[in-house]
């Protein structure tokens, strides 16, 4: 085989194979989902879930805020004094950590960057998320206005990255208190069912109450 | 002197300055490949600066992919090779500057599995048996790599989010790649109890395939639930580039190195002559080789769990390198001390240079092993 004619069927060879890949990939995309609600559109109310079913109360030891989760779905898999990690024990794999430092050593900003930090560790390209359909407007914790966002990026392996990842974190401070709590889910890429999974972070962001540091 | 001119069979024979054996006069000895023009080698000059037995031209110790990787490349069809991995390094690039990263990843994942199936049939170096090589080395490799990414995709916990545990650690930092390693060199054993495929490059060559299309494989498996997330995944380009080049062509040309390396020692181990095995020295002992090769794989998959990005991608870079000249240099002494062993025989035309030369190791004219060259165009 003339040694031009290999370069040439390797790179026609490549180009079939992308062309295959980028169809089946097109195809297996999800499909833009009607219900999900788009600027300028009046939306059918917040998508039905387990998110608001709160039933069980978490409280700080170290710091005194509490807040209240759906023991259903959320199982506590480690927690201190301070804060604690909820596994989501459902079909999607899921992971909300709740964590909290005496304000005046570290602003929120600072706290939802290092928690953004320490999650994108384990993460391929992780970004803000910019889609209308998933992106967070307003976030507050405990009624406080705070600082967050929705953010996407892929978990990775040492053998290849995995599977989508969309984290949602939020941080507020009460002038005591600096929260954080971020959210977790992997192997989902469809907006309603990360909207519906979201819940989960608004059952604790609407139950979190800022308690008196204990003595 | 023409590329059709014989330089065998002249009348006067010369004594290699190298080897000392009697051989026909030329540019280059055929049964060490030494240039008959030059001082004796010595120890310092045999391990640094040497030329490497399947391309004359390059030196032993230095990293060159394509001559490595395919070793039977005749000279002039190693520039295209060149040609294709810059080609397939620009197909990857290019898919993920437009972010669609998830075919990036099926485009960098095949690249380097089909340079290697172009070059079995460019080179047809096992005319007789093509099938019989590809099952056992490259099919086994992918059926085993769909087997340990299905099992990842499936079986293993989820990736843990910020902080590595132990049990990830251990999971995927080291009994992955064990377990990889092991696989890899499986399909190519079963080739070990036959004879006819007695040289080291036989064995080298059956590792680095089998290891290529292994991991392959499992890095399509395993990135499976990518495929759903559209042609356009969220995350920014930077990382996915690095990543990508990591996934296509580090990685692989680590593992081709481990392995083929590995099984390089195997075969040296138990199908040369007694007097030949420890021609590689303490690096040729089987368990060791193998050991080395596990602990560049778990490094490699360690550093890409704990370190930050820059620093692992630099790591891997210089793992590959690593693992390339362990493979290279078992591939050179592998062909050198084959060469001993044959007994000189009718002139046959290199399908290297094109000129002819008595059927031995190397070519009188250009000095490439002839073993390293497809056995359909006439080598020892």
């Amino acid at each position: 085989m003339n040694r031009w004619h290999l370069v040439l069927l390797f790179t026609a060879t490549l180009a079939v194979i992308v062309v295959i890949a980028t169809i089946a990939v097109a195809t297996a995309s999800p499909k833009p989902n009607g219900e999900i609600c788009e600027p300028g559109r009046l939306c059918g109310g917040p998508p039905p879930g387990p998110g608001l079913l709160a039933s069980a109360k978490w409280e700080s030891t170290g710091l005194g805020y509490s807040f209240e989760y759906n023991s259903d779905v959320l199982a506590v898999t480690r927690e201190d004094a301070n804060g604690v990690e909820l596994k989501v024990d459902a079909k999607y794999a899921g992971r909300l950590t709740v964590t909290a430092m005496r304000a005046g050593s570290v602003t929120r900003e600072a706290m939802l960057d290092k928690e953004i930090g320490r999650l994108g560790k384990t993460m391929l390209g992780l970004k803000s998320d910019t889609a209308n359909a998933t992106r967070i407007f307003g976030p507050t914790l405990g009624y406080i206005d705070g600082v967050g966002g929705s953010y996407r990026g892929t978990s990775n392996t040492p053998q290849s990255p995995s599977s989508p990842v969309t984290i949602v974190a939020v941080a507020a401070t009460d002038g005591h208190l600096v929260a954080v709590v971020t959210f977790a889910l992997e192997g989902v890429d469809d907006p309603k069912i990360i909207k519906l999974y979201r819940g989960l972070v608004d059952g604790v962001a609407k139950t979190f109450r800022w308690g008196p540091i204990p003595e | 002197m023409s590329d059709n001119s014989t330089l065998a069979g002249g009348p006067h024979d010369v004594t290699c300055a190298s080897c000392s054996h009697v051989v026909p006069f030329g540019a280059y000895c055929i049964r060490c490949g030494w240039a008959l023009d030059l001082a004796p080698r010595s120890a310092t000059r045999r391990s640094v600066s040497e030329g490497f037995s399947a391309a004359p031209d390059e030196p032993v110790l230095s990293v060159r992919i394509v001559s490595t990787l395919f070793p039977q490349l005749p000279k002039a069809d190693m520039s295209a090779f060149r040609v294709a991995f810059v080609v397939g390094i620009a197909f990857v690039v290019g898919l993920a500057m437009a972010r669609m990263f998830s075919v990036a990843l099926i485009a960098a994942a095949v690249v380097v599995p089909l340079l290697t199936l172009l070059y079995l049939v460019d080179v047809d170096v096992y005319e007789d048996e093509p099938l019989h090589i590809i099952a056992l080395t490259m099919i086994w490799g992918a059926v085993a790599g769909t087997g340990v990414g299905l099992a990842l995709r499936f079986a293993d916990a989820p990736v843990p989010l910020g902080d590595v545990n132990a049990d990830h650690l251990l999971a995927r930092g080291v009994a992955v790649p064990i377990a990889d390693l092991v696989l890899a060199l499986i399909g190519p054993l079963v080739l070990l109890r036959y004879r006819r495929f007695n040289d080291v490059l036989d064995g080298a060559t059956f590792g680095a395939m089998s290891a290529v299309s292994l991991v392959a494989a499992q890095t399509l498996v395993q990135a499976s639930s990518l495929y759903n997330s559209g042609l356009r995944v969220p995350g920014t380009v930077m990382p996915w580039v690095l990543r990508l080049l990591e996934v296509g062509f580090t990685m692989p040309l680590i593992v081709s190195g481990v392995a083929g390396y590995a099984t390089s020692t195997l075969w040296l181990r138990y199908r040369s002559p007694i007097r030949d095995r420890d021609s590689l020295g303490l690096l040729g002992q089987p368990l060791l080789a193998i050991a080395i090769a596990i602990a560049i794989l778990v490094s490699s998959a360690i550093g890409m769990l704990v370190l930050e990005r820059n620093v692992a991608f630099a790591l891997l870079v210089s793992l590959a390198a690593i693992a390339q000249l362990l493979l290279r240099w078992a591939l050179h002494i592998g062909l050198l001390q084959e060469a001993a062993e044959i007994e000189t025989a009718p002139d046959i035309r290199c399908a290297n240079c094109g000129r002819t030369t008595p059927l031995h190791s190397f070519c009188a004219g250009c000095g490439v092993s002839l073993r390293a060259l497809p056995k359909a165009r006439g080598n020892a």
